[in-house]
């Protein structure tokens, strides 16, 4: 069985997945200093921020709310995926997601991290955030457990803290194998980090029945963060925001970038590291099918919304409206339908195309900029339009939000490519697992499961 | 694995040692007063009342600190070999008041009147402490709003935000 | 217990705006220059609101004075945070400066876009920092807004028990009250039915801003009654 797989033995799968952990090159380097050097750009633009004052963003009366949130949306948006596409097809035992759970589970964790980040730049007094947090002291003051923003504090730090438990745990037997691999400080690192693991048969199920009930639990938190995003807007009284739609479309629209994001990655790790015998166009087929699902699930939500608002022609709401579609946002609209709605359509629909993994890049890419689009124009002409026409506004991003949102980008792209460096992106013991590999008899190899833990776990490249 | 176990406990130390030095450390040093004045002489041993020189305490906002013409009621003929006493007769000869530096501070969201807590029949000591404790240290404000609201919800006085913050 | 209240009678509005010039010293409101007020940074806790009606040459100005409405149901509130924006006993929306960290989610909230924000530190020309109110905090990087004077109410209650009486209609007046020559704002105590608000609370002009969110502001507009 294991000779039949198109790349060999649970050896080789190592050989192949570690290579860019054990191995450094000087492109290795040259990144990371493209990467850091955008963020310290950014984290300079945050000093000058905090020490002048929220003016040097492009915020004013009425719109008091805008890229930063827009990034905190969008963030949080593509953390969606990566937890949930794992545990889904975890749950339902889909054999084709073997060799992309890591790299979403990973996705998910950075992405929420600089999503994390955005709510604490936009304060006015970042250093009082900690008003927000419940602890118990001599004043008797609590955060108000009324307010959308709590729930999501809460919200977003329950999601972080799951998702790097879901992110870690099926890490752990692939730590192992690192583990016995490497010298030096590395070996210390991944002793603390492997737990002591040795690969046997109980440690074995003990994993495979947290992770079982680790990816049960994590679906209905990550269903709940962005119904909890979407809140933050429709809990107000604001026109257009306030839509009983929203939870269920943040939740669509977060899945849908999610995804796309899941495949750009999943592009550039095959290209990069060249994992072509593992991320195969089967992969890519399925992902992209779930991208054409989205894209209409997306498009269905976004229409029955602005269909309401149309005919309903309530003043303020369609003031806002009319501003989103006719005004100065028409061609980010446009930009939104076409990449959202035209181009995936058009493209997910053929096999020859999801197979295609330079079109699928592109597409991927494209949805993501088209999934920021949207959030621009949820948040900004709702807050341009409001009820009173004397306090009508409008806003342009300054050079200070447009740095920090570059480093947003740049940040989790460098934490992703460390991670690369330190972790296998591939979860190895799940692919061998797919290939219904099994330690030989006698031999000690922590990463590799026995094979009963999974039933229908061979054949999987059959 | 052993290694992480030992690191831990003993870098969580490190902080926690490190924040307890900072705790105890911090505390101001009292200012130098342009006159060595003591509140120990005047409002313990010769038992002179506290509304004798902060006149405005039962009727304002403010306690306020006597004038030159106030000390040198007494001081004319009262210990007037001192040195100290010496000084504030020169700042009477020269018409100039004394530049007291100030002990009892509250930050600027504080709205704070002495009239209802005077009204309210509370001693001075209960905020200032007693005038026994060392120069510098006396008149300064215990810190934080919780020792104000300790009070506060002990007598049903109002704790609304809005009572005390501006 | 008081229940404060404002009136504004329409009718007696020359749009004069001496309410702003008078708020913005009593509330130490910061100054935000041309160049700020041009990208809409501008604060004014009390602002006239000017609707031209007609075609030209039958041209008509109207003013309304526009500030915080102290809605009894405020939409601010339940979004905070911090509770640094809660609903007193007397009726009053208060904003607690140090207890704010700048989340804006009110002001995205308020329909009357009466809520401000210290987008910088607040700076005075000299002399002006020599007449800012010592009763009023200067606010940095947080939301502000109208507070009914609340430091006028503050020394007028005070004042009031140490007399040990209620406080009477018309001891108390915030600064637009105050300066407002015509006569057109009133205020008072809502739960005296022998105040001046409380009867022209009841008159058949009265209307509240946005009455339809269902907010219950404590500002009442009296509406024009003829073009006089």
């Amino acid at each position: 069985m294991a000779s039949d797989s198109p790349f060999g033995s649970a050896a080789r799968v190592n050989d192949d997945i570690l290579r860019p952990v054990l191995q450094t090159t000087w492109r290795f380097y040259a990144v990371v200093a493209l990467l850091g050097s955008v963020v310290l750009w950014g984290a300079f633009a945050v000093w000058y921020l905090l020490s002048t004052g929220i003016g040097v963003f492009g915020l004013n009366r009425p719109v008091y709310w805008a890229l930063m949130i827009i990034n905190f949306v969008f963030f949080v948006g593509l953390s969606h995926s990566g937890t949930l596409i794992s545990a889904i097809l975890r749950v339902t035992h889909a054999e084709w997601r073997r060799p992309i759970t890591r790299g979403a589970e990973a996705m998910t964790v950075f992405t929420i991290m600089v999503a994390a980040a955005f709510p604490l730049i936009h304060l006015g007094r970042p250093w009082v955030f900690y008003y927000l947090i419940p602890y118990p002291d001599l004043r008797g003051l609590w955060p108000n457990f009324r307010s959308p923003l709590i729930w999501d504090f809460i919200a977003i730090s329950t999601y972080l803290t799951g998702s790097i438990i879901y992110l870690y745990l099926p890490m752990i037997p692939d730590l192992a194998v690192i583990r016995d691999r490497s010298h030096g400080w590395r070996r210390y690192l991944y002793i603390a980090l492997s737990l002591g693991w040795t690969g046997s048969e109980r440690e074995w199920s003990r994993l495979s029945r947290v992770l079982g009930i680790m990816a049960v639990v994590i679906i209905p938190v990550a269903v709940s963060v962005h119904s909890i995003v979407s809140w933050d807007f429709a809990m107000t009284i604001v026109p257009v925001w306030h839509s009983t739609i929203f939870a269920p479309y943040f939740v669509v629209g977060a899945i849908y970038s999610g995804i796309a994001l899941v495949i750009t990655i999943m592009v550039l790790i095959r290209w990069v590291f060249n994992l072509q015998s593992y991320l195969q166009p089967r992969q890519f087929d399925n992902l992209g099918k779930l991208l054409f699902v989205m894209s209409v699930i997306w498009f269905y939500f976004w229409f029955a919304d602005a269909l309401t608002t149309w005919y309903g022609r309530e003043p303020s709401e369609f003031a806002v409206l009319r501003y989103t579609i006719l005004g100065p946002f028409a061609p980010l609209f446009w930009t939104m339908i076409v990449c959202n709605l035209v181009i995936p359509f058009w493209t997910m629909m053929f096999k020859q195309l999801r197979r295609n993994v330079l079109v699928m890049l592109v597409v991927s890419l494209l949805v993501n900029v088209g999934m920021y689009s949207e959030r621009i124009l949820i948040i900004v002409p709702a807050l341009s339009r409001g009820r009173l026409p004397s306090a009508w506004g409008s806003y342009q991003p300054t050079w200070v939000e447009i740095s920090i949102t570059a480093a947003a980008f740049a940040g989790f792209s460098l934490l992703y490519v460390l991670f690369t460096k330190f972790f296998p992106v591939v979860s190895m013991w799940e692919v061998k697992e797919g290939m219904g590999e099994r330690a030989e008899a006698g031999v000690k190899e922590p990463g590799t499961p026995p094979r009963k833990t999974v039933e229908g776990a061979e054949g999987a490249y059959g | 694995m052993r290694l992480g176990l030992v690191v831990a406990p003993v870098f969580f130390l490190i902080v926690a040692a490190a924040g307890a030095f900072l705790l105890t450390t911090t505390g101001q040093a009292p200012p130098t007063q342009p006159i060595a004045f003591s509140h120990l002489v005047h409002a313990n041993e010769k038992q002179i009342a506290c509304t004798y020189c902060h006149q405005g305490v039962a009727k304002s906002a403010v306690a306020g600190i006597p004038s030159v013409e106030k000390c040198m009621g007494c001081h004319r003929t009262v210990a007037v070999d001192s040195p100290e006493v010496r000084k504030v007769a020169a700042y009477w000869e020269r018409k100039e008041p004394i530049a007291w530096a100030r002990l009892a501070y509250l930050p600027d969201h504080v709205y704070f009147s002495h009239q209802p807590h005077i009204q309210a029949g509370k001693e001075c000591q209960t905020c200032h402490g007693s005038p026994s404790l060392p120069n510098g240290s006396f008149g300064r404000l215990q810190p934080g709003m919780d020792w104000c609201l300790s009070c506060h919800r002990r007598d049903g006085a109002s704790i609304d935000c809005s009572t005390c913050h501006k | 217990m008081y229940k404060w209240a404002m009136v504004v009678d329409l009718d007696r509005c020359t749009g004069c705006a001496a309410c702003v010039v008078a708020c913005r010293a009593e509330n130490n409101v910061p100054i935000a220059g041309e160049e700020e007020a041009g990208k809409g940074r501008a604060s004014f806790w009390m602002r006239i609101e000017r609707y031209w009606e007609g075609e030209y040459p039958n041209v008509r100005a109207r003013y309304m004075p526009v500030f915080c409405q102290q809605c009894a149901n405020a939409p601010c509130e339940p979004v905070c945070p911090v509770y640094a924006t809660y609903h007193s006993a007397e009726g009053l929306n208060v904003q607690v400066y140090n207890r704010c960290v700048g989340t804006r989610y009110c002001a995205n909230n308020c329909p009357y876009a009466v809520r401000y924000f210290n987008w910088f530190d607040p700076r005075w020309p000299d002399p002006l920092p020599e007449q800012l109110n010592p009763d009023v905090t200067v606010r940095f990087r947080v939301m502000e807004k109208c507070t009914f004077c609340i430091q006028r109410i503050r020394r007028g209650k005070e004042l009031a028990k140490m007399a040990g009486r209620r406080v009477i209609d018309g001891e108390i007046q915030p600064a637009c009250v105050q300066t407002c020559a015509p006569g057109a704002l009133v205020f008072g105590d809502l739960n005296d039915p022998a105040s001046r608000v409380a009867r022209l609370a009841m008159s058949p002009r009265r209307f509240r801003l946005h009455e339809d969110l269902g907010t219950e502001p404590a500002v009442f507009y009296l509406k024009e009654q003829s073009y006089g």
